[in-house]
């Protein structure tokens, strides 16, 4: 009895002094002594494998872990190709198509279990090696992995990887002897040798080599994380083949060369990186462009990176938590919700007064970015009516819908490129890509002939009712919707809107489910080809390809500049797409946008760019003067 | 009082003709001075419901963005929206919403809890099992936690699709089903406990033994007797849905996009008060708290006029 009465005291005094234990280990105790910057990101990380990388969130989030074999300078604009794991930039045969690229020696991943146990129990690492690079490619190229973005960039280009891919599709998924099998356009010639093989020339693969979707995977990492599990009694057992994934999926698997390594990962709550102390290849850049030396931005020119000790990302959905966080200092940088931007603004654009008597400074930058509105051209009615289409696209005023959902942060698309590709000017305005009421009552007579001829106008003779799907639930995805119906109303056109979640829109947007719906693109690499590719037949099956747009003319126009090099040709030829894209119009342009970004001025080197990813580790942090203004 | 005097009033009692449980609890609301003025404030906010969409027909297009976020003023006595709208019409379109919600949302859950208890509580037995098992069940789940369940589930379905009836469960007559088959449960338990209580009166037995069939008997003897329980379910209902539907739209997942309602100018003006826009919230709040205390005093002094016990 004694026994009994003993264990229920235990039990008790278990549940009483748990959760004081628990709040006594918090993470603000934990990181005592080192620099932490918070922040929040405000979409679900869909993954942390870098093959299946395929959003921004994810993307920015690997940026800290992984590394690539070339990055862009982080101060010097227009941007500059450098190496990061690379010794130098790939030697070119004059035919260009093989690329040979030497490693840097020495660099090491971060510790992990995978290489197995140095003797004081501690886990090994190992230098990287050129067959880590093939592995990346391999996997890439992997029929069971979810590679479209990484797989759109490699196909039909390297000598033997779409015949490797074919060939993993007669595998079993956990299978992973596939990657045994040997690509003759992806070979290590040795431990620091990397040699790639093209069909064709390729003059974008240096900026592809540059997505950290192709950073280097240690094959250890595959036959440790992926083929066993722990058996429960300090042991590793191996997975049975059925139950495999090949993704990577947990904060141990990730094993990269980067800055950080992922030491908490709560799904849908937060994200913890921490310093890698493997890592120490990386710079603070010794010069940037003019100004920047002004700005501050080359006080630390030279120096070791990184400069913080822990990255606190927290996952916050909303705006309003996130920004009261960021004015009670609990945040190191912030952005501006559209309610609050009147604010903080003023109607020069500038920050107010108040706001920088706090300490808070503003940045702006536009990114390569375009957002719009998607028909899915497979869809019976608007995919089979281009003066429907068109129509749509004249009614709806954009300059608007800046100027109401997003404060006049941003300007209008006028074709598919943003402002800062050079072939964006050439292209010049898209004809529809304009508001203008009555063209639009013009064009829509046309769409009703149109649909008649197909059958796909109701009894009445209306426009049936067009859905359009939102990738966003809250309050400013609603407005969007309203705005949008609002646009459309004056013209006869009837819409209903269904806001989604991200990922259920991307999901039906996979399935061909809906007809119109929201989207965007962010350019991967500089060059216009980036854009277009999302408008090429062939990879609509690849998943890029997202509105089934599919014009025989622009389809061979863009197997041309495949393989071009940069010249005034195939800017021609580019040119010439976008007037086709312009004419079809295969989605609703709507803004290139524009962010303001508030930063603490406790928050050093801060310069956004527009394409690479994770560049936190160059920022610094000054502790002194955040405890000074109550921040954390 | 004198005992002369009372038993005088005693007589003219007893003299005055026969009254319906029905006219007496309208003679004793019509007395009641909170009762009456409780009662006007519900059939204004039906009338409000009924006549906004024709008074304002053109609201999802009378968009001015010059006047965006506006405070309230001679020309708009509520302020304006996002959209440079009217808040005032917003809010009268909101009442809509709501009593049209209230009243679909127990059109099907007071039916449904009469019958299912009505069955209940005659039959017994197995029926009486079943009927208990499904309501125990359903209101051991937490009710907004089924809701949004319910209202997730329906995404996308349409019912008699391609037909001329086809109804979208993914906005508002999704909501008035879920609300509808979440609600019934208090009317069932109330009902089936009357029923027990009825079925073995003698006024029963005699329609038995005068030969009257089960239907019948439910149907012509005992529900009669327990529209009082079903009138007041309604009125207490009304509220339960009318606050149901704020949450929801609250959390996206009420109305359909460009539907006005409380719950999303709520929802709508949440960053608002952080940066002193205070007219839309007040507004939506203001108006749902006025139909919501007229519905729960009404439904009280409803309950009190339709007791056979406090009959005098």
């Amino acid at each position: 009895m004694l026994k009994v009465y003993i264990i229920s005291l235990l039990i008790v005094l278990t549940l009483v002094f748990a959760p004081v234990l628990f709040l006594a280990l918090r993470h603000e105790d934990r990181y005592a002594g080192k620099t932490v910057l918070y922040n929040s990101y405000s979409a679900k990380v869909r993954t942390i494998d870098p093959a299946t990388c395929g959003d921004t969130t994810s993307a920015a989030m690997q940026g800290q872990v992984y590394e690539s074999l070339y990055t862009y300078h982080y101060l010097k604009r227009p941007v500059e190709l450098i190496p990061e794991l690379a010794a130098a930039m790939p030697e070119v045969t004059a035919d260009e198509l093989v690329y040979t690229i030497r490693l840097k020696p020495d660099i090491r991943y971060a510790r992990n279990p995978c290489f197995g146990q140095e003797s004081d129990g501690r886990p090994k690492t190992r230098e990287v090696r050129a067959e880590d690079f093939v592995l990346a490619i391999k996997r890439a190229a992997d029929f069971h992995l979810q590679t479209s973005l990484a797989w759109s960039f490699l196909s039909d280009r390297i000598v033997g990887l779409d015949a490797y891919r074919e060939q993993t599709s007669t595998y079993r998924e956990g299978d992973f002897s596939r990657y045994d099998l040997e690509v003759d356009g992806v070979r290590a010639l040795d431990a620091l040798t990397l040699q790639i093989t093209l069909v064709a020339p390729y003059p974008q693969l240096v900026y592809v080599l540059a997505m950290n979707t192709y950073a280097p995977i240690p094959r250890e990492l595959v036959d440790y994380h992926l083929m066993t599990e722990p058996d429960g009694s300090g042991r590793r057992r191996e997975i049975p083949m059925t139950r495999r994934t090949p993704q990577i999926t947990g904060p141990e698997q990730m094993v990269g060369t980067g800055p950080y390594r992922l030491t908490i990962w709560d799904r849908g709550s937060r994200m913890v990186f921490e310093r890698n102390p493997e890592y120490n290849h990386g710079f603070y850049p010794l010069e940037g462009e003019e100004g920047d030396a002004e700005a501050g931005l080359l006080e630390n020119a030279g120096t070791p990176l990184p400069f913080i000790d822990v990255l606190y990302y927290e996952c916050i959905l909303e705006d309003l938590p996130s920004w009261l966080r960021f004015l009670s200092r609990q945040e190191d940088v912030g952005s501006i919700p559209p309610d609050a931007f009147s604010m903080v603004i003023n109607p020069e654009r500038a920050l107010l007064d108040k706001w920088q008597e706090q300490g808070i400074r503003l940045v702006k930058f536009d990114y390569p970015a375009v957002f719009w509105l998607a028909f899915n051209m497979d869809d019976a009615v608007v995919g089979s009516s281009r003066a429907l289409r068109q129509a749509m696209c004249l009614a709806f005023n954009v300059e608007d819908y800046i100027e109401v959902l997003s404060n006049g942060r941003g300007q209008r698309a006028v074709n598919i490129l943003p402002r800062s590709f050079p072939t964006h000017e050439p292209a010049g305005p898209g004809p529809y890509y304009r508001y203008d009421p009555q063209a639009a009552q013009a064009r829509l007579e046309q769409a009703r002939q149109e649909l008649a001829a197909a059958g796909h106008l109701e009894a009445d003779g209306r426009i049936p009712e067009i859905t359009i799907d939102i990738g966003g639930r809250d309050e400013l995805f609603r407005r969007m919707g309203e705005f949008i119906q609002q646009q459309f109303e004056p013209i006869g056109i009837r819409v209903k809107i269904v806001l989604n979640d991200w990922p259920t829109l991307q999901q039906k947007v996979h399935n061909k489910q809906c007809q119109l719906y929201t989207m965007g693109w962010h350019a991967d690499l500089p060059d216009a080809e980036n854009f277009l590719q999302l408008f090429y037949g062939p990879n609509i099956e690849k998943g890029t390809n997202n509105t089934n747009y599919h014009n025989p003319d622009f389809d061979a126009a863009y197997d041309r500049i495949r393989s071009m090099r940069d010249s005034p040709e195939r800017e021609k030829v580019y040119v010439d797409m976008i007037h086709m894209l312009n004419e079809d119009c295969p989605i609703l342009l709507l803004s290139e946008p524009l962010v303001y970004l508030l930063v603490y001025d406790w928050v050093h080197n801060y310069k956004r760019h527009p394409f690479a990813y994770g560049t936190t580790k160059y920022l610094r942090l000054d502790l002194e003067r955040r405890r000074m203004q109550g921040g954390r | 009082m004198s005992v002369l005097e009372a038993t005088h009033q005693i007589e003219e009692t007893t003299i005055r003709p026969g009254r319906s449980l029905g006219q007496d609890a309208v003679r004793r609301l019509a007395r009641d001075p909170m009762a009456v003025g409780c009662f006007a404030i519900i059939v204004l906010y039906a009338v409000i419901a009924v006549l906004a969409g024709f008074w304002w027909p053109d609201f999802q297009t009378s968009i001015n963005y010059e006047l965006r976020n506006q405070p309230p003023s001679w020309a708009h006595w509520f302020g304006t929206d996002v959209f440079g709208r009217d808040v005032f019409a917003k809010t009268m379109l909101g009442a809509k919403v709501s009593m049209t919600v209230g009243f679909m949302a127990n059109a099907i859950a007071v039916p449904l809890g009469l019958m299912l208890g009505v069955l209940a509580g005659y039959y017994g037995k197995r029926i009486d099992d079943l009927v208990v098992w499904f309501y125990n069940t359903l209101a051991s789940i937490p009710g907004i936690i089924l809701l949004i369940a319910i209202k997730f589930a329906f995404q996308n379905v349409v019912l008699f699709r391609d037909t001329a009836f086809a109804i979208d469960l993914t906005g508002i007559h999704g909501l008035y089903v879920a609300l509808g088959i979440m609600s019934w449960i208090g009317t069932c338990r109330l009902v089936r406990a009357e029923t027990l209580k009825i079925k073995n009166l003698d006024y029963v037995t005699a329609a038995r033994a005068a030969g009257a069939g089960h239907l019948r008997i439910m149907f012509r003897h005992i529900v009669p007797n327990l529209m009082h329980l079903a009138i007041i379910n309604f009125t207490i209902g009304f509220v339960g849905a009318i606050s149901a539907e704020v949450i929801l739209s609250f959390l996206g997942l009420g109305v359909d996009v460009g539907t006005p309602s409380w719950g999303t100018m709520i929802n709508a003006a949440r960053m608002d008060l952080v940066v002193g826009r205070w007219w839309e919230v007040i507004a939506a709040c203001g108006a749902m708290f006025l139909i919501v205390l007229a519905l729960n005093i009404f439904g009280d002094r409803l309950r009190d006029a339709l007791d056979p016990q406090l009959r005098i």
